[in-house]
């Protein structure tokens, strides 16, 4: 089994998390075109390589930002939101 | 105190406390609870109060084994949402049962139930993990008394029986029994 | 039943043996003897017995081969349990033994006449008859499934008690044999918490029974020492009669110890699973008696049994040299010792000297005998296919000793690659991933001499490793003397056939052939067509002799064959074992003693239990009338505590729901619920709920039961994105809830000690009190969900009981009536009222379901906003309607069945109840949107295929003015 280290728990089994999809730029519901916000909705960039994610450690509820590569299966780091939006946000 | 068996408290009836919000750290703090801002830690207040710092923006609070408990009392009934200032007080005496098991091979019993490394030499005084037991969100600490080694184990209060035919049923290879909390208080 | 004793009687053989206590078991019925430490094969043989099973397909004779339960020969039933391995299997008192696969007695299966018809049964004989002509199988399935597998399950055997722990360490140790000895000693010098894991009841692995340098003292000695070493070291732990099945990512491996499952987690792990052996094809080499060197010596040194009485032993490297001196010393007269090569000098001289006949450069070719070996023909090799003129050797045991395949098995479950070595004729792990090294023969050393240095380098470094104070591993070790242990071609065909490739599926080496030439030439496929190496011995002795063959076949080389997959586990999981203890949380309300009281009959919900009507099963129907019927027309109570709740509170809170739900909650006054619907960005609807304004700062929000969680997890996501001051909790465990619901429920009320005013005026519909009860706190909310006057009372848990019972006790001067999740659903269905997740589905909106007055016109957002407005614009195909049968009688449909029109699909019922209150069948349906009009027909296919009238008719169906819940 995966281990998975929480910013918040530290090294954890992966069983103990939850995907949460890929991190990506909400669209403006308000205003964007309709071709935007059913891109958004429904089209994954399906990234055969390094993708950023959201992951939940579930027993303590823990939101977090993983950089995952998905041809490896490995994960590279993980992030407390708040460091990830200042250093690695797009 | 070496313990080859190992025992099980119901500790459900103590008082206990939290506090929840991205305030939370520094009301506690302005209202004299004592700890550093280090999550999966928990700190000892001079009454005997155990402050568990769950995360930057949560604490939990475990009574007094001894019973002197007005510190809690006094947190919760003066906590107001007016001058909440982001710390919200959560119901813990009834969110989540509260166990403890002493014994030298609680490590041993709780990784039949866990996946987390309870040994103390890993697992030192005062370590907190927030994991899952017997696929239980729980917070387990560890949290000495003297010489004797004691875990807490802090679970869904709906689940209470569940749990405690659980640990029952995980340390019976150890000889362990509930027993009556007097034991662990005196 | 009295037998010859094979017995080995002097010190040095039956090392696991306890002789002073003698057991009795029996094997078929029969009475056999044996000693406590004695494997049910091992007292067999010691009986005289070398039958122990029949194989699969064609019921051949099989006896033991390798004495380490590496094979399926020796699979027994015990008891209640099938497929057992004899050859590991301790014997116990009164132990009843069964042999499998057979029918009759197993030394004259009637069955065994199968083989004289293998040759309608050729390879892949499953995919190519009994399907045409069609319905042959029908014809065929149940005698095949009769004569398929090994043993037979018996549907009344008792649970057994099966549970799984947790281990942790620096160093995990695969293999107690010399490697694993030296590489744990290093590690656990070196400072590591170091774990060694043997799958034999003692530590030693081949020093147990083999030589060094021909020598037994020495191995003997060399055991002893490293033993003792182990033994002292502090920081090793042993786990003894535990198998390794499974390696997975980042060292978590799976063991296994009687009925428990091990999840070991390691920082490193070192493999030192030594080799399987290999077997020598040659015609008829399955014949009971013909065994492996290491099982021969097995059976001498570990349970001291004679393994025959005359040997010939075909051999490839010095271990054949060593069970010659084994057999000798045991009393064995050794006929011939077949030397395949001509490179063991020494070994060979010794034997000369001894005046044991050596042949070299030959090999057995074939051997005769019915149900145990009684003579050899030994041949020349003369190039890789041909052999010269052979001659007949008599005897009634062969041990073969031809070459190993690494045990790279568990390097390869976590991605490791394998390639073959013609240089040693075996195959190599290469690309280790991170934290897994191996040695000894696993890692291709074999020599004597270079395994203590080589182990105990990959030990210390694994140590190193896991401590933190080394980052490199350590460079794999060499050694030549690999190139002198396996035979790159033990096959030999000849005229008589019946070679046999792999024992367990009975494929021979034309059955291979056979393979290649109906073009399944890929190794993959090979083992699927023909399920070589699919057997209970998953390939251990079949794989690469297949791969051999597919070579010469296809007129490729080995190494550009490849190999077929390892994967886990590694040897049989029981299902026991994998279920462990089966935790299953079950969540119970705070007022779960007083339901089981009232005889409660419950249901889960979730992980809730709740109870479904109160009374026995058998009066179901009955009590659930009773119940609607006491909510319609005087009180009735339900607990609901399941009620997900969440406390939204901050000074963002009404703004932050303004943003997620779908209605409006920035002007929501103090003291006032409001419906809360919530869809995804997708526009599906996936809860509902209650928002109570308690404060400014603070809304008390209910979910679905089973959805609070995940709407918790989304609240907290999406305040991730927009760091709104408000924090958001589940508070569902907290708080008892109870619905005192009915025309006389504020009568109830009023009689409590209270400090609400309850009258219609000061506290009315969707009102929001916060007071006290009969001295608890309560928060108590006026809704409607079952179309009734009520009030949903919420409490701290710790207090549910008390409150309960002081609800029940003034009640009941009105006859209260407690009432469970079944007549909930029917009083609300009356009401129309819809069930997210049973109403609607995974694509449902608002729309579909009618719900769009829910929908905020003004606010600029809510999560689904911009979907929900884009369906609408585009109209939707299908909505909820209410219907009713146009005929009462009719039988009442259930959810799902499907809603037909002109014989074509329509739609389907989502809930649907024969109403007690207005005597007739209702429900909710999805129809087309044209024809969801009032006074529509459709047809619902009911059970049985049966078509029942339905006619569709508005909601609610019970007072439709909604007088009875704002009285």
């Amino acid at each position: 089994m995966k281990i998975m280290h929480c910013p918040l728990n530290g090294p954890r089994n992966i069983q103990e998390f939850v995907w949460m999809g890929d991190v990506k730029k909400v669209p403006d519901q308000a205003n964007c075109s309709d071709a935007e916000w059913t891109d958004y909705l429904f089209i994954e960039d399906n990234t055969a390589g390094e993708v950023d994610e959201w992951w939940l450690h579930s027993p303590s509820n823990y939101l977090f930002v993983a950089r995952r590569n998905r041809l490896t299966d490995e994960i590279l780091w993980t992030k407390k939101p708040s460091d990830y939006f200042t250093d690695d946000a797009p | 105190m070496a313990l080859s068996s190992i025992e099980i408290f119901n500790l459900s009836f103590l008082p206990r406390s939290g506090f929840k919000g991205g305030g939370t750290l520094s009301a506690m703090q302005a209202r004299g609870l004592t700890f550093e801002n280090q999550p999966n830690r928990a700190f000892r207040q001079d009454d005997g109060t155990l402050c568990l710092v769950l995360a930057a923006t949560e604490v939990f609070l475990l009574g007094s084994l001894g019973g002197n408990n007005t510190r809690l009392e006094e947190l919760e009934t003066t906590w107001h949402i007016e001058d909440a200032k982001g710390s919200y007080l959560m119901p813990r005496c009834h969110t989540h049962a509260w166990f403890a098991l002493e014994g030298d091979r609680v490590p041993e019993m709780l990784a039949k139930l866990c996946a987390v490394d309870f040994r103390p030499s890993v697992f030192g005084d005062l370590s907190i993990a927030q994991t899952s037991v017997a696929r239980l969100n729980s917070i387990v600490l560890r949290a000495d008394l003297e010489k004797r080694r004691i875990y807490h184990l802090l679970a869904d209060s709906t689940c209470s029986s569940y749990m405690l035919a659980c640990l029952k049923d995980a340390a019976e290879e150890f000889g362990g029994r509930v027993k009556d909390a007097e034991r662990l208080l005196s | 039943m009295t037998v010859e004793n094979f017995r080995l009687e002097a010190k040095g053989w039956g090392f696991l043996l306890d002789r002073n206590k003698p057991l009795k078991f029996t094997f078929d019925g029969e009475t056999y003897n044996g000693f406590d430490g004695d494997v049910i094969a091992s007292a067999l043989m010691a009986s005289g017995r070398h039958v122990l099973s029949r194989s699969f397909k064609y019921h051949r004779p099989r006896g033991v081969l390798t004495m380490a339960g590496h094979d399926a020969n020796s699979m027994v039933q015990v008891g209640a349990e099938p497929n057992v391995r004899g050859d590991r299997h301790g014997i116990a008192a009164g132990m009843q033994v069964i042999s499998v696969n057979r029918i009759g007695k197993l030394d004259r299966d009637w069955l065994a006449v199968l083989g004289l018809f293998s040759r309608f049964l050729p390879v892949g004989f499953y995919y190519k008859t009994f399907f045409r002509p069609r319905g042959a199988w029908r014809f065929f399935e149940r005698p095949i499934r009769a004569l398929a597998g090994l043993g037979s399950l018996d549907p009344r055997a008792h649970h057994g008690y099966f549970d799984k722990q947790y281990l942790f360490c620096d160093v995990l140790v695969v293999g107690g044999g010399p490697a694993g000895l030296h590489a744990a000693i290093a590690s656990a010098s070196t400072g590591a918490d170091t774990l060694l894991i043997d799958e034999w009841p003692v530590l030693g692995g081949s020093l147990l029974y083999g030589r060094i340098s021909g020598s037994r003292a020495a191995a003997e000695s060399k055991r002893s020492e490293l033993v003792s070493q182990v033994e002292r070291c502090p920081n090793l732990r042993i786990l003894n009669n535990t198998t390794v099945s499974g390696l997975f990512a980042d060292n978590w491996a799976s063991a296994l110890k009687e009925n428990r499952l091990f999840k070991i987690r390691a920082k490193q792990t070192v493999l030192a699973s030594g080799g399987y052996d290999q077997l020598l094809v040659f015609s008829k080499n399955d014949l009971p008696g013909i065994m492996f060197a290491d099982a021969a010596q097995r059976l001498m040194r570990l349970y001291g049994v004679k393994p025959g009485s005359k040997a010939v032993i075909v051999t490839s490297n010095r271990f054949g040299y060593d069970v010659a001196l084994d057999l000798l010393e045991a009393g064995v007269e050794v006929a011939a010792i077949v030397d395949m090569g001509n490179a063991n000098e020494a070994g060979a001289s010794k034997m000369e000297a001894l005046g044991i006949r050596v042949i070299f450069n030959s090999t057995v070719v074939k051997a005769k005998g019915k149900a145990r070996v009684e003579a050899v023909a030994v041949g020349p090799m003369l190039d890789r296919d041909k052999r010269g003129r052979a001659e007949w050797v008599g005897c009634d045991l062969v041990v073969m000793s031809v070459g190993y395949s690494p045990a790279i098995n568990l390097a390869c479950h976590t991605g490791a690659k394998v390639y073959y070595d013609p240089e040693i004729a075996m195959h190599r792990a290469t690309d280790l991933p991170r934290g897994i090294a191996v040695t000894g023969s696993v890692g291709g050393i074999w020599s004597d001499a270079s395994i203590g240095a080589s182990s105990s380098d990959v030990g210390k470094s694994a140590a190193q490793m896991a401590l933190g104070t080394n980052s490199t591993p350590v460079a794999p070790a060499q050694d030549d003397s690999a190139r002198t242990i396996t035979h790159h071609w033990p096959i030999t065909e000849s005229s008589a056939g019946e070679e046999f490739v792999d024992f367990d599926e009975d494929l021979r080496t034309c059955d291979i052939d056979d393979t290649v030439q109906a073009g399944y030439d890929d190794i993959q496929l090979v083992k699927r067509y023909s399920t070589a190496g699919l057997g209970p011995s998953q390939g251990r002795h079949a794989n690469i002799n297949t791969i051999r063959l597919v070579a010469r076949a296809t007129g490729r080389s080995v190494e550009e064959i490849g190999t077929t997959t390892f994967r886990p586990p590694l040897v049989p999981e029981k299902f026991g074992q994998l279920a462990g203890r089966g935790f299953e949380p079950t969540r119970l309300t705070a007022m779960h003693e007083r339901h089981v009281e009232l005889d409660a009959s419950f249901t889960p919900v979730g992980l809730w239990l709740r109870p479904a009507y109160y009374g026995p099963k058998q009066r179901g129907n009955a009590a659930i009338t009773a119940e609607v019927t006491a909510v319609r027309n005087g009180v009735g109570i339900i607990d609901v505590s399941t009620l997900g709740g969440l406390e939204i509170r901050g000074p963002d809170a009404a703004a932050f729901l303004d943003r997620v739900y779908t209605f409006n909650f920035l002007k929501q006054p103090v003291g006032r619920s409001r419906y809360a619907l919530l869809t995804d960005e997708s526009g599906v609807i996936i809860d509902d709920g209650v928002a109570c304004r308690l404060h400014e700062q603070h809304f008390y929000v209910t979910a679905t039961t089973g959805a609070v969680d995940q709407v918790y997890r989304l609240l907290g996501f999406w305040n991730q994105h927009w760091r709104m001051d408000v924090d958001i909790a589940n508070v569902t465990a907290a708080y008892a809830g109870m619905n005192v619901a009915g025309p006389d429920s504020r009568a109830v009320l009023e009689k409590l000690e209270s400090d609400i005013d309850f009258s219609a005026g000061a506290f009315p519909y969707l009102a929001v009190r916060i007071g006290r009860i009969a001295g608890i706190s309560v928060k108590i909310l006026r809704v409607g969900f079952v179309g009734e006057l009520g009030y949903e009372i919420h409490c701290l848990s710790g207090f549910g009981a008390k409150l309960w019972d002081r609800l029940i006790d003034t009640g009941k001067h009105f006859g209260i009536t407690p009432f469970g999740v079944e007549a909930q659903r029917v009083l609300r269905l009356e009401k129309g009222h819809i069930i997210i997740g049973q109403d609607t589905d995974g694509l449902t909106n608002p729309a579909e379901a009618n719900m769009v007055w829910a929908l905020s016109k003004t606010k600029p957002s809510y999560l689904g906003k911009r979907s929900v407005d884009m369906q609408i614009a585009k109209g939707v195909k299908r909505k909820l309607v209410g219907f009713t049968l146009a005929d009462a009688a009719s039988p009442c449909p259930k959810e799902s069945h499907l809603a037909i029109q002109d014989g074509n699909i329509i739609g389907r019922v989502t809930s649907v109840v024969r109403s007690p209150t207005l005597s007739k069948v209702i429900g909710l349906a999805y129809l087309p949107t044209e024809l969801a009009l009032p006074s529509t027909r459709f047809s619902i296919r009911v059970d049985g295929g049966r078509m029942v009238e339905a006619e569709v008719v508005p909601t609610p169906f019970y007072d439709p003015e909604n007088k009875r819940q704002e009285m």
